[in-house]
Order: C-alpha cells, then structure tokens, then sequence
C-alpha cells in the first residue's frame, strides 16, 4: 500500500500525524511526506523545517516497537524535477519526504499520480470551513479530483462509528482493509449502509451479497458491523447525521449510484459540511 | 426443549438469519425447524386437478433449490432440525398454519428495512406479526455478544415480556440488561436516575432475579429514537412488547440496527 500525505506547515497539518502514523504502522504502507511550497527557485527553509518536524514525530509514533522507517536528512533532498525536490530511505517500508512547488491542488494531485497512491491523506482547519491557509477549498478539490482514495481528517477525536455507503459490488481488498484500519484506530463500531430507491435496494441481489460478505468479513475480524438501509429520499440527510457520529466513507466508484448523487461538487461540499473525517474510496 | 421456526427466502435478510441461527443456541436452547414459502402469481394459480398440481410441484421444487443454494452459500454450523419444509401458498397463511400446527415457541425471519417508522408499522401490525401464537425474533443484524436487552417504557405490558423472556431464555445463562426508554427530543442520549423508570422497573428487576438472570445493569435512557436505537446496537438482541400503536418505543425499534424479540 501507498499512501501520500500531504502537508503545510500549518497546525492542522501536524494533527494529522498520530493518525497517519498509525495507518502507516498497521497497513505496513510505504509512506510520502509530500510538502508544498510556493517558491520554485529551492526548498522553502520554514517547509523544510516543518517537514523535518513532521518526520521526527511520525518516526517517534510509528517506530517505538520496531523501525519501519529510517529517518531522512533535509541534506538528502535533491532535485528531481522542476520545482520537485525529493529523497527517500529504504527501511523495512520506503519512507519518502518529497517538496513540490507552485499550486498546492495541482502539486498534490501530480504526486499522487506519479506515485499511483493508493490513499491521500490531508487534514484541514475544523469546523465548517475545511480549509487550508492561502488556499480556498484546497481539501474539497483533492477529495473531488484525486483518482485514489482520499481521507480528510477534520478533528482528532475519536469516531464511536464509521458509516460505509455502498451501492455497489466494486470493493477493492485494499478499501476493506482501510475501513478495517479506521475501525481499530477508532476502536469504532462499522456501519454497512446500503441503498433503498422506490424498487428496492439498489444494485439488487449484486449488492446484497456483497453486503452480506462484508459483514461476514469484518464479523470474522471480530469487528462489530451492522448492515443498515437508508431511503435514497433521506440519504444526504443521513450523511450529515451519519458525520456527527462519526467518520464517513463513500465508495464512490465508477459504477457507483454515489458518484452520480455525489456528484464531484458534492463530494466537495461534504467534505465542508462534515463535523468529522471523510474518507471517498475509490 | 423449545421449537423454533426459520423463514428462508433467498436474500440478504435471510443470509444474516441464517448467521445469526449460530449464536442462537447460546440464548435459548432450541431446536430450529426452516420453512420457506414459494407464493405462486396469479398465472401460476390458474387451472385445477393435474395441471395445478403439477405447477405446485415445479413452484416446490424451485423452492427447494432456492434454500439448498442458500445453506450451500452460508455454511452455518448450526444443525437444524429435519430438511426444510418448503410450502407454495399465501406466505403469512402458510406460516401462520405451521406455527400454530407445529407448536412451535418462536417464530424468527430476517429483516433489513431502512428505519422508515411507517414502513416498520406496517410489518409489526401485519397479519403474520400480530396473529403469530408466539414470540418473533426480527433478525436485523449478527449478533457481536451475548447480552441482550429488555426494552421498558410506556405501552410495555411488563408482565408478559419477563414471562416470554424468562420462558425462552430458562435455560440459559443469559447477561440481561434493563433498558427503560422515555422520549426527549434531544439528538444526544441522557442516562437519568433509575428511579425515573418507577415502579415498572423495579417489578421487572424483581422477576428477573426471580427467574434466575444476573442483570448487568439499569439504564433509564432519554433522547430521539434514532440516537437511542443507535444505543442499543451492541446487544445480541432487544426484547420488547410487539408495538401496537405509533409510539416513541416503536420509533426506537424501528431505528435500531440490532435484532428484535417481540413478544405478545
């Protein structure tokens, strides 16, 4: 597993850090620190600093039993691209620290790409705004265009239940697994939500088995999940309520209803409208 | 030993009833016995003599394919009892006929409806619910432990739900908690001083212990049913009074994801 996280110097960005960590540390994730800057002419000292900072704390987390990652210099940084300055180390998973300048949405989304990640992680200010400094809407707009899974961590407190929204059979193991990670971080209940329109469930019989197989999953996981139907007419109701008690995960695949109803804005305006994380598998 | 009967169709609800039936021998020793109901349409229904019979036998015997694919696919270790009796007929007057021919002390069926109060209504108030000579085991969810739950509160005949409980369950080693819901319109729940449950309680605490239940704890819970329904979703299941009427508690049962023992 891949996983981006990307950061600024701000303090929404170090919050996410125990999290990060953790998800690293359970899924043995090669991991990217990916900071950006708006000077192009070389590594921004206050980024490179921040991301030194951000390290060190991640490897205190992640490291206490056994080293998974070997810390990086800022010496090490070098160019590897235009306005891209990168270095890695190989532990027993690579961690990499990577700065890249100019538009931060362009920047992260180019990473995410280059890497193929498998999961981007980002936190943003609380509240309603989900913000980044300087950048309106940043957090919506990676939520909205990234074409891996995305997590955006609002608040460090813990989620008493993840709700999953599922429409359709299109799960990847590795989106199993990352709901299957959120659940232990949060010591978390999982709700299985599935979809009822005016015939039924949607997605029928297809859906239905791939619900009773998660819930057979994570059940044999000894994670306590519960399938639940919600009326299409309620469902942006209940995704609001659904993010008071906690973290909320879309899949929102290519077949995916989700995707049509959800469309790219409102993706964003979830994201926003969130009281905790979200979390859009793709 | 008590009898049970399982409805099976094939679909989710009856996957995770099927599950469920797994844990059921550590809450009431029972045998279970499998039905399923094939309900002929209308063009299937027509002629008389060979021609009808013949029909009812190709009905059967789809049945009968639909079930086997069905334990094939969950593999359940439980053993039932006898092969299922697979009926072709009206699905609430086959049922209905079997409970009461069969004697049987529990009558339990999947059920994954969203938490629409009406639609919850309906199904509590319907023939089968409401006619059934013994208690319904609404199989929403697995279970995730053994303790269950004993939903008090106005409309509950107290009586009738520890006597169903305590017959089901006497055999038993079963963690009971006792849960006495009043409605607040407060998206938060709010835990109040046991004596707000009053006298109901405390009766019901006494023939618990009378019966031989440890109680793991009281609770006299507040707030929308959707947040206390939310609460109670670590039991193996809820046991209640079949609702009646439109009510808070009726709301709180149609909102929670846990499975339902309704007794009458």
């Amino acid at each position: 597993m891949r996983i981006l996280t990307a950061m600024d110097s701000h303090s929404y960005s170090r919050d996410i850090i125990p999290d990060v960590a953790r998800l690293a540390a359970n899924t043995w994730a090669d991991l990217t620190l990916l900071g950006v800057q708006q000077d192009k002419n070389g590594p921004d000292r206050k980024m490179v600093e921040a991301m030194m900072s951000y390290q060190d704390e991640l490897l205190a987390h992640v490291n206490r039993e056994e080293t998974l990652y070997e810390p990086i210099s800022s010496a090490d940084l070098k160019e590897t691209g235009k306005g891209t300055w990168q270095a890695s180390s190989r532990g027993r998973k690579k961690l990499t620290i990577c700065l890249r300048a100019g538009d931060a949405l362009k920047s992260i989304l180019a990473q995410a790409e280059d890497e193929e990640s498998d999961l981007l992680i980002l936190g943003c200010t609380r509240g309603f705004d989900c913000e980044w400094e300087n950048e309106l809407g940043l957090p919506q707009k990676v939520a909205k265009e990234a074409n891996c899974s995305v997590l955006v961590i609002k608040e460090q407190k813990k989620a008493s239940q993840i709700s999953s929204f599922l429409d359709q059979t299109n799960v990847s193991q590795q989106s199993l697994e990352l709901i299957n990670q959120l659940v232990t971080l949060h010591d978390a209940g999982l709700k299985i939500v599935g979809l009822k329109g005016q015939k039924g469930l949607i997605g029928k019989e297809d859906v239905e088995k791939k619900m009773m197989e998660l819930l057979k999953y994570y059940n044999e996981r000894k994670i306590s999940a519960w399938i639940k139907m919600v009326d299409m007419e309620n469902l942006e109701d209940y995704v609001v309520t659904a993010t008071r008690e906690g973290i909320v995960a879309l899949w929102v695949g290519k077949k995916s209803l989700l995707s049509k109803i959800f469309s790219r804005d409102l993706v964003g305006k979830l994201v926003s409208r969130s009281q905790s994380s979200i979390l859009i598998l793709r | 030993m008590k009898k049970a009967l399982l409805c099976l169709d094939e679909n989710l609800a009856s996957s995770i009833a099927l599950r469920y039936a797994d844990c059921i021998p550590d809450l009431i020793e029972t045998d279970i016995y499998l039905i399923h109901v094939e309900e002929p349409d209308k063009r299937q229904q027509a002629g008389t003599g060979w021609v009808r019979r013949t029909m009812e036998k190709g009905i059967k015997e789809l049945g009968r394919e639909a079930v086997q694919r069905l334990l094939r696919t969950e593999k359940v270790k439980f053993r039932f009892k006898g092969a299922p009796n697979i009926v072709v007929g009206d699905r609430e007057r086959e049922i209905l006929f079997e409970l009461k021919v069969g004697e049987y002390d529990l009558y339990i069926e999947g059920n994954v409806s969203t938490p629409n109060p009406a639609e919850f209504f309906d199904l509590v108030t319907s023939k089968l619910y409401s006619k059934a000579p013994c208690p319904i085991l609404m199989v929403k969810n697995l279970a995730v432990n053994n303790r269950v739950a004993l939903l008090c509160g106005d409309g509950v005949d107290h009586d009738l739900l520890v006597g169903s409980f305590l017959h089901l369950t006497d055999n038993r080693d079963v963690e009971v908690d006792m849960v006495f819901y009043k409605f607040q319109e407060k998206n938060e729940i709010s835990f109040l001083d046991r004596k707000e449950g009053g006298s109901d309680l405390e009766a019901v605490e006494k023939a618990l212990l009378e019966g031989g239940k440890q109680i793991k704890g009281c609770h006299v819970v507040s707030g929308t049913p959707e947040v206390v329904g939310d609460y109670l979703k670590d039991f193996a299941f809820v046991a209640s009074t079949l609702p009646t009427r439109k009510s808070p508690r009726m709301e709180v049962m149609a909102n929670t994801p846990v499975s339902l023992l309704l007794c009458h």
